[in-house]
Formats: structure tokens, C-alpha cells, sequence
């Protein structure tokens, strides 16, 4: 009972938090800011608007949306799977570092990725001078980068990672057998395959690919810097609703549709989930893996080679270009720590308290998302042991993590704004950021809690260990590790926002991404690309530590 | 012969399978053996499933070494089954008839014949994780005998089920295969469940084939202690001290409890070379008597650990050595009118030592 308690005032402070800037949004839109109008009225004003918006805006945007969206997700799935297929089948040389660029979505963020590739596709970008330098034609991509197939590739190459990561555990885990079994019934190679192993993992890249294309539903800033002449996703156009034509409204109603498209998308990503744990589960121990031979090793470098020069090189572009300092007219193109310099004492020179206030900031927000993950994610796993009636608790918990998925950030962002006192900036920040964040938390450390087998904490009873006892050598320290994890990664998400910062246009305080995002809109690319280096030592040294705790835990 | 290996080798990393055989139409052969020593691989190899080094494989006078798997014609049942869950049990069953592109109609009077042959006719219309584990099982051998193979593989299919139902499967699996006439390795690690099934057995050891026959060739000649001890063949004893003069036939041999034994020579080799060899002293369990004492055979010292009335067919006891507590071992219980010692009493055995055999600890 005093449980059920607990599990109903956890839900409720949280449903409160996550919900309250969204009805403080959505009234603050329909109803005004102040000044309180009848029912009647207020949904009349509600139905002028959706007459007022012009239809083509929204029919285009949300077309662009989609569009952009399935196309950078097919690219995403298709650059991916011959990756996934490889790392779950062969041991090679980089195999690791392959699946370990899985992290790069999670520990870089979208504005860094950004930059790589305008230093590295972009006119002046190292691969375009390559070229040049090859083949005599400059000025190979200068069409490409900034229009729809841009951000296309932009989206698929920060997101392809996650399917190689994802598919190749999956295949590491289905048995071969089914394959065999094909083979020994009759059935030629391919036909095996589809018999043997695409039924066990379609699941799984039906899972990854509704995660990259909401992700890609929802993208802001790639959106924002590459896909300006070739359309705009409905998460741009409510900040242009916001910010430039101060439209609460206009915003609510983009915000309205985008959820809806979202809530669509993650209901068909909730059934395929359910599906690859029943798939996945019956699974026995992962399968070995063999040396290459002949034709595979081709197929092994020829990926390599595609992944360094297309996907690594533009990372690596961000250490060249942050060192790397322009001709003018007094001194030649040199190497050396000028745009650091810069940075840090030249005019404008904000970089020092731009590390600071992301550290404080983030660290806050990072800290407050950890928190109410933590205390979240455990609430579901005692609904879910507990009695029936607490199961509610589990249920509504589950909804709420999917919250950030669902609802654009630039509304959260709002939402705050109305609620926080004398509508100060930094808390509405630190309160969206932290909103954004929790579910990430709550996920990653739910997914280890879940994993425990029920009968080791049954063992250390029957041991002598009391439920506490029990509870704290066994759950407490076999999360541990997914605690830290889940840290680095709402550190990481909050660090590297540029949305919310960027809606609430904060004068008062800058972040290392909101100065990274104004470098590159001022095309200062060098001093931005400086900056992007100090943000992903950051978030690099972030995600180094929480190794280090995963070692010692 | 229906099936010939010869001078098969697999290498993978650092295992190395050798294997030459043949096998007769209509026969089962079990391949018997501990976990890891290269059973399933050699079932593979002959599968196609795994690459082989070198040797050849003839299955009805055609070399199919150089075949891919689908050309094969063999039937192989996998230990995890491998049902393809998608689809159900009448697709599964009828799979590889629809890869020949077999008509229709045909296929589907194949599907019922077999089913009705596996008595699974009823669970045609379900799907595999819809059936239990027996079920399953009859799915899996009506899917490989739906090909018409020409020599099938049994690759540990009975592992996953319990024993009323293993006994159960394997007399239907028997049947079923005699019925056929279909030539057939089975693959286990049960020796009961060997020599329930299988004409012949072939018992294999790190990669190697070290016997072959039916069980009273192995009580015969086990050829080592680990094989006498794997089969439970009888007792087996480590030797203390051996020695034997050049002349004599005999070999003195000293057990633990310093229990003399003489023991005639064996091994044809040179004895001083193979008792370089760790080496032990076998007694089948058909020289052994207990509770009769017969003046001319050797007696040594045992204690009852249990009684094991519980099987109603078999009762047995279980014993050990006094000075060997760790060593166990069973002896069926003889018919006797006086009263049975307590467990834990020390009992007198006798052993006719003509039957014991000196051998080798491991395989040579």
C-alpha cells in the first residue's frame, strides 16, 4: 500500500513537470497570456486559426518533413546494413571502432556533425579541394550540401551508425540454423536468406528505422543550416513562428500536427518493439565470428574505405579546420591556435564563458534528468512487479518517456518560459532541457533493470540478504554502469542542444552551441570549427568518464 | 555402401576433425561422443555446412564434397530444430517441396501424407511457437523427410526433451526411419539413447574416431579406461604398480587398497613402451559378482553407498571404494534371499580376473 503511494506521488510530480509546459504553451496559444475568455470564445479562436493558416504552408512543410525524413531514412537503413551484415559476421581489423561510431549520434551533437560536413562537403571543405586538386574541377558539391539531397545525406550519415550498431547485435544473436536449414531443404542462397534470417531481423530495422526518422521528423538545426532553399520540417517553421512572427498560435497549430505524426509513428515503433522482444529473447548465446576469406575481405576494405573518407573524414575535418587559419591579406593559409585566440580574446570573444554556462547549465540540466530517469524508471519496475492495480503507474510512466519524441522542443522551451518566474530564461532552459533529457535516462537505465534476472535477487535472499540489502548489491550495483551511461548521454543531449537555446533567445547567456551555431550562420567556419573542437572535447571527455565509472562499477 | 568418407579432415582455429568411414544402405549410424569432440562438425562437413580440408565424401556412388548444401539430398535435423517460426507448420513441412516447384495439389497431399505419418496432421494450420517441444520435434523430422533425402542427419534433435518423451521420440524415430529404409547418422553424447538407436556406433574423442561397433564389441574391447568409463562398461582401476616378466603371460598388477591383480597380457605392442602411458586396470561389469564367493576369483573390498530400488525395472546399487570415495559405481542387484547390509557397510565383490583387461588410461 505505502508503495502504491510512493509510485502515485512519483507520477503525479512527474506527469505535473512533463505536462505543465505543454498546457501553459497550448493555453498561453489559444487563450492569450493573460486575460482570461470565455469557452465559447476560445474555441472560436481555435478554429479561426486553423481557417487563418494558410493550408499550402502547412501541406508543404509537413510534405518536405516526411519527405526528407523516409528518404534519409532508407539512406540511413541502406548505408548501415552492409555494416551491420559485415561486423556480425566477420572478425576484421576496425570491426570495433565500427560499432563504436554508434556513439557519435549520442556524444556529438547535430551542430558539430553540422560543421564536419560543411568543412568537409562544403565549397572550400578539404574534399572539395581534393578533388580540385585531383581533377582540376572545383566547386564538385557546391549544389549539393545545401539543398534537399544535402541534408539527406547529412541526416543518414550522423544516423547510419545506429543501424549498424543495432542490426549487427541482432544478427550476432540469431542462430545460423534456420539459414542451414534452408540450404539442406533446397533453397539457394538468397532464398535461404529470406527464409533463414531477414523474418528474425526485420523487427529490428523496422525498430531503427522509426527511431532515425523520428529523429529526422524532428530535426531543428541540420534543418535549419542545410535545407533553407530546399524547404522547411514543421519543427523549423514553428521557430519561425515563435521568433520572427511571434505566432503562438500559428506554432500550436505546427506543433498540434507534428505531434500527431509523431504520436503515429511511435505507436507503429511501440508494436515492432514489442515484436523484436519477443524474436529476441528466444535467442541462445551470440555466434562466433570467422576470418574473411577472399571476395570478403574486398567487400570489408571497400566499406572501411567508404566509412573513413565519407563519414570519419568530416570529423576529422573539425581538428584541420579549427587549427587551420585563412589566407589574408597580410599572411598566407598557416596552421596554429589563432582561431582559439580569437575565440577567447579577440572581439567577441565569448568562448570562456560559453564553456562555463554549457557546463553549468547542462551539468544542472543533466543532473535533473538523471535524477527523475532514475526515480522514473524505477517506479515502472516496482509497478510492473508489484500488484495489478499498480500497473497504471508502469503504464503512464511508459507513455511519458516518449514525451520528447513526441512533442517539439521549441514548445517545451515556451511552456517553461510562461511557467518560470519573471519568465527567466536560464530555469525555462535548464526545466526543457531536463524535460528532454529524463526519458533518455529512464530508457537506458529501465533496459539494464529489466535485463536482471529476477532469480539472482531471489538467490541473495535465500542467502540471507534483506529485500534492501538484496536490492542494493544486486539492481542498484548492476545499473551502475547504464546510471553513467545514461548521465554522459543527457550531458551530451543538453550540452549540445542549439533548439531550445536558440527559442528562447537568451541574450543574457551563451552556449558553446549557440556560439557554434552563430559562427557557422556568420560563415566564420575556422573560429566555429574551434569552438566545435572545445564541444566535443567536452562531451568526449564526458562519455571518457563515464567509461572509466563503467570500469570501476 | 550408400555413404563413404575418406580421409576427411576439417580444420577450424585449432580443432582438427579426421574422420574415414562408410555406412551401409539403411543403416544408423550413432556418433557418440563428449561435448566439443567433433561430432556435429563432421555431421556439418558431410551436411556441407562446414568447409572440409580435405578427403571425400560419396553418398550413393556420387562425390557430393563438391556440392553446395541444396544439392545434397540429405535431410538434416538440427539440435535447436531451426523451424522457420514464420511460417506455418504445413509451409514448414512443405517447404522444400515448393522449392522443386512441386504442383500444388501434390505438395499438399505430400504435407497430409506426412503429417499424418508424424501424427501431426492436427497442427498443420499452426504456427511453431504454437506447439510444444514434442510437437515440434515430429514438425522438424516430417520437414526433412518431406525432401526425400538420401541419407539423413540427426544432429542431437532429442537434446531439449525430457526423458519419458526422449524415450518416447526416439522408438517413433526408429520406427520411422526403418520404415523408410533411410540411411542415417545420428549425432549424441547418451549412450543409452545410442544404443537405443543405432545399428552400429562410432565413438569419437578430440576430433578423432577412436571405436567402432555395437556394444559387445566395446564390453569386449573398450581399448581404453576413458572409453570404459564414458560407455560404462565396468569398473575402472588405477594401477599403483605393474610388473611382468618377459617370459610370463601374466602381468602382476596393484591397485589401490593394494588389491593384487594378474592380469593377462593384452596389448600386443611392446608392454614397456605403452607402460610409459598412464594405465589402469578394466573390469567389465560382466566379471563381477556380488554376495557369491567362488574360491578361485579375486576379491576386493567395496561400500554400499545406496540402494536404487526406485527404477522399477532395474534396481541397482551404487558403490565405491573405500579409499577411492569420490569413484562410484553401479551394479545391477542380485537376486538374494539373505538380508541386505546397511549403506555404508563394507561388502566383499568378487572378480574373475581371466575377463579383466590392462589398458591404456586414454586412447592411444
Amino acid at each position: 500500500m505505502r508503495t502504491r503511494i510512493f509510485l502515485y506521488l512519483v507520477l503525479c510530480t512527474i506527469l505535473i513537470f512533463s505536462l505543465a509546459p505543454l498546457i501553459a504553451f497550448l493555453q498561453a496559444a489559444f487563450f492569450g497570456l493573460s486575460e482570461a475568455e470565455s469557452k465559447t470564445e476560445a474555441i472560436k479562436t481555435f478554429l479561426d486559426f486553423f481557417k487563418r493558416i494558410p493550408e499550402s504552408t502547412i501541406a508543404k512543410s509537413l510534405w518536405f518533413t516526411l519527405k526528407q525524413s523516409i528518404a534519409s531514412t532508407a539512406l540511413a537503413i541502406g548505408l548501415g546494413l552492409p555494416g551491420a551484415w559485415l561486423t556480425a559476421r566477420f572478425r576484421f581489423p576496425g570491426r570495433k571502432a565500427l560499432l563504436s561510431l554508434a556513439a557519435i549520434p549520442f556524444c556529438f551533437p547535430p551542430i558539430l556533425i553540422i560543421l564536419a560536413f560543411i568543412s568537409y562537403y562544403g565549397k572550400e571543405g578539404l574534399l572539395s579541394t581534393a578533388f580540385s586538386l585531383i581533377f582540376g574541377s572545383r566547386g564538385e558539391y557546391r549544389g549539393i550540401l545545401y539543398s534537399f539531397w544535402g541534408l539527406v545525406i547529412v541526416h543518414a550519415f550522423y544516423n547510419f551508425p545506429i543501424v549498424v550498431h543495432q542490426i549487427s547485435a541482432l544478427l550476432l544473436r540469431i542462430p545460423n540454423t534456420p539459414l542451414e536449414a534452408a540450404r539442406t531443404l533446397g533453397a539457394k542462397k538468397l532464398k535461404a536468406f529470406r527464409t533463414g534470417i531477414l523474418p528474425w531481423i526485420m523487427p529490428g530495422i523496422g525498430q531503427s528505422a522509426g527511431l532515425i526518422f523520428l529523429y529526422c521528423f524532428f530535426s531543428f538545426t541540420t534543418v535549419l543550416v542545410f535545407g533553407g532553399r530546399a524547404g522547411t520540417t514543421l519543427e523549423v517553421e514553428i521557430y519561425q513562428a515563435l521568433r520572427y512572427r511571434s505566432n503562438l498560435a500559428l506554432a500550436a497549430v505546427f506543433s498540434v500536427i507534428e505531434s500527431a505524426c509523431a504520436l503515429l509513428g511511435i505507436w507503429m515503433l511501440t508494436r515492432i518493439k514489442g515484436k523484436t522482444y519477443r524474436t529476441v529473447r528466444d535467442f541462445g548465446a551470440a555466434r562466433k565470428l570467422v576470418k574473411p576469406k577472399g571476395k570478403q575481405w574486398f567487400l570489408i576494405v571497400l566499406y572501411q574505405i567508404f566509412i573513413i573518407v565519407f563519414f570519419i573524414g568530416p570529423l576529422f575535418s573539425i581538428v584541420i579546420e579549427a587549427f587551420r587559419v585563412p589566407a589574408s591579406l597580410n599572411s598566407p593559409d598557416k596552421f596554429g591556435f589563432d582561431n582559439f585566440k580569437r575565440l577567447l580574446t579577440g572581439f567577441q570573444a565569448p568562448l570562456t564563458g560559453a564553456i562555463l554556462s554549457t557546463l553549468k547549465l547542462s551539468g544542472i540540466a543533466a543532473l535533473l534528468a538523471t535524477f527523475i530517469g532514475i526515480i522514473a524508471c524505477f517506479s515502472i519496475f516496482f509497478a510492473q512487479r508489484g500488484e495489478k492495480k499498480s500497473n497504471i503507474v508502469a503504464m503512464m510512466m511508459d507513455l511519458l518517456q516518449w514525451l520528447p519524441m513526441a512533442v517539439s522542443p521549441a514548445v517545451i522551451a515556451y511552456g517553461w518560459l510562461f511557467i518560470s518566474a519573471n519568465h527567466l530564461a536560464t530555469s525555462a532552459l535548464i526545466a526543457a532541457q531536463a524535460l528532454i533529457a529524463w526519458p533518455f535516462v529512464s530508457r537506458t537505465v529501465g533496459a539494464s533493470l529489466r535485463a536482471i534476472d529476477s532469480r539472482m535477487h531471489e538467490a541473495a535472499k535465500t542467502l540471507g540478504a534483506s529485500p534492501i540489502k538484496a536490492f542494493i548489491t544486486i539492481e542498484l550495483r548492476t545499473i551502475l554502469p547504464s546510471v553513467a551511461a545514461a548521465a554522459a548521454f543527457a550531458f551530451s543531449i543538453t550540452a549540445g542542444d542549439v533548439n531550445v537555446p536558440l527559442m528562447l533567445g537568451m541574450s543574457e547567456i551563451e552556449t558553446l552551441p549557440l556560439i557554434l551555431y552563430r559562427l557557422t550562420a556568420a560563415y566564420r567556419f575556422n573560429e566555429a570549427c574551434a569552438a566545435g573542437l572545445v564541444l566535443g572535447l567536452m562531451t568526449g571527455i564526458v562519455f571518457m568518464l563515464k567509461e572509466k565509472v563503467i570500469d570501476v562499477a | 555402401m550408400s555413404l563413404e568418407v575418406k580421409d576427411l579432415l576439417v580444420e577450424r582455429n585449432s580443432f582438427v576433425l579426421r574422420a574415414d568411414f562408410s555406412l551401409e544402405q539403411g543403416k544408423i549410424l550413432v556418433l557418440l561422443g563428449p561435448s566439443g569432440c567433433g561430432k556435429t562438425t563432421l555431421l556439418r562437413s558431410i551436411a556441407g555446412l562446414e568447409m572440409i580440408k580435405q578427403g571425400t565424401i560419396t553418398l550413393n556412388n556420387l562425390r557430393i564434397d563438391k556440392l553446395p548444401t541444396e544439392k545434397r539430398h540429405i535431410g538434416f535435423v538440427f539440435q535447436d530444430l531451426a523451424l522457420f517460426e514464420q511460417l506455418r507448420v504445413r509451409d514448414n513441412i512443405g517447404y522444400s517441396l515448393s522449392i522443386r516447384n512441386e504442383e500444388k495439389r501434390k505438395r499438399e497431399e505430400r504435407v497430409i501424407s506426412l503429417a499424418r505419418n508424424f501424427k501431426i496432421e492436427h497442427l498443420l494450420g499452426r504456427y511453431p511457437y504454437e506447439l510444444s517441444g514434442g510437437e515440434r520435434q515430429r514438425v522438424a523430422f516430417a520437414r526433412a523427410f518431406a525432401a526425400d533425402p538420401m541419407l539423413m542427419l540427426l544432429d542431437e534433435p532429442l537434446s531439449s526433451l525430457d526423458a519419458p518423451l526422449r524415450r518416447e521420440m526416439r522408438r517413433f524415430i526408429r520406427v520411422q526411419l526403418s520404415r523408410q529404409q533411410l540411411t542415417t547418422i545420428h549425432v549424441t553424447h547418451d549412450v543409452e539413447e545410442a544404443l537405443d538407436l543405432g545399428d552400429e556406433i562410432i565413438v569419437m574423442r578430440d576430433g578423432k574416431m577412436i571405436s567402432r561397433g555395437i556394444m559387445s564389441d566395446f564390453e569386449k574391447k573398450p581399448g581404453s579406461g576413458w572409453l570404459a568409463r564414458f560407455m560404462n562398461l565396468g569398473l575402472v582401476l588405477p594401477i599403483i604398480e605393474i610388473s611382468a616378466s618377459k617370459e610370463s603371460q601374466l602381468l602382476d598388477i596393484m591397485t589401490p587398497e593394494e588389491n593384487m591383480f594378474q592380469v593377462s597380457r593384452n596389448l600386443e605392442s611392446n608392454i614397456d613402451n605403452a607402460l610409459e602411458k598412464a594405465m589402469c586396470l578394466y573390469i567389465p561389469f560382466s566379471a563381477i559378482k556380488i554376495f557369491r564367493k567362488n574360491n578361485n576369483e579375486k576379491t576386493i573390498n567395496v561400500k554400499i553407498v545406496r540402494y536404487l530400488t526406485s527404477t522399477p525395472l532395474v534396481s541397482k546399487l551404487v558403490l565405491t571404494l573405500p579409499s577411492m570415495q569420490d569413484y562410484f559405481f553401479e551394479l545391477p542387484m542380485p537376486e538374494s534371499d539373505f538380508p541386505m547390509p546397511a549403506e555404508g557397510t563394507e561388502i566383499e565383490i568378487s572378480i574373475d580376473q581371466s575377463m579383466c583387461q590392462v589398458l591404456p588410461d586414454i586412447p592411444l
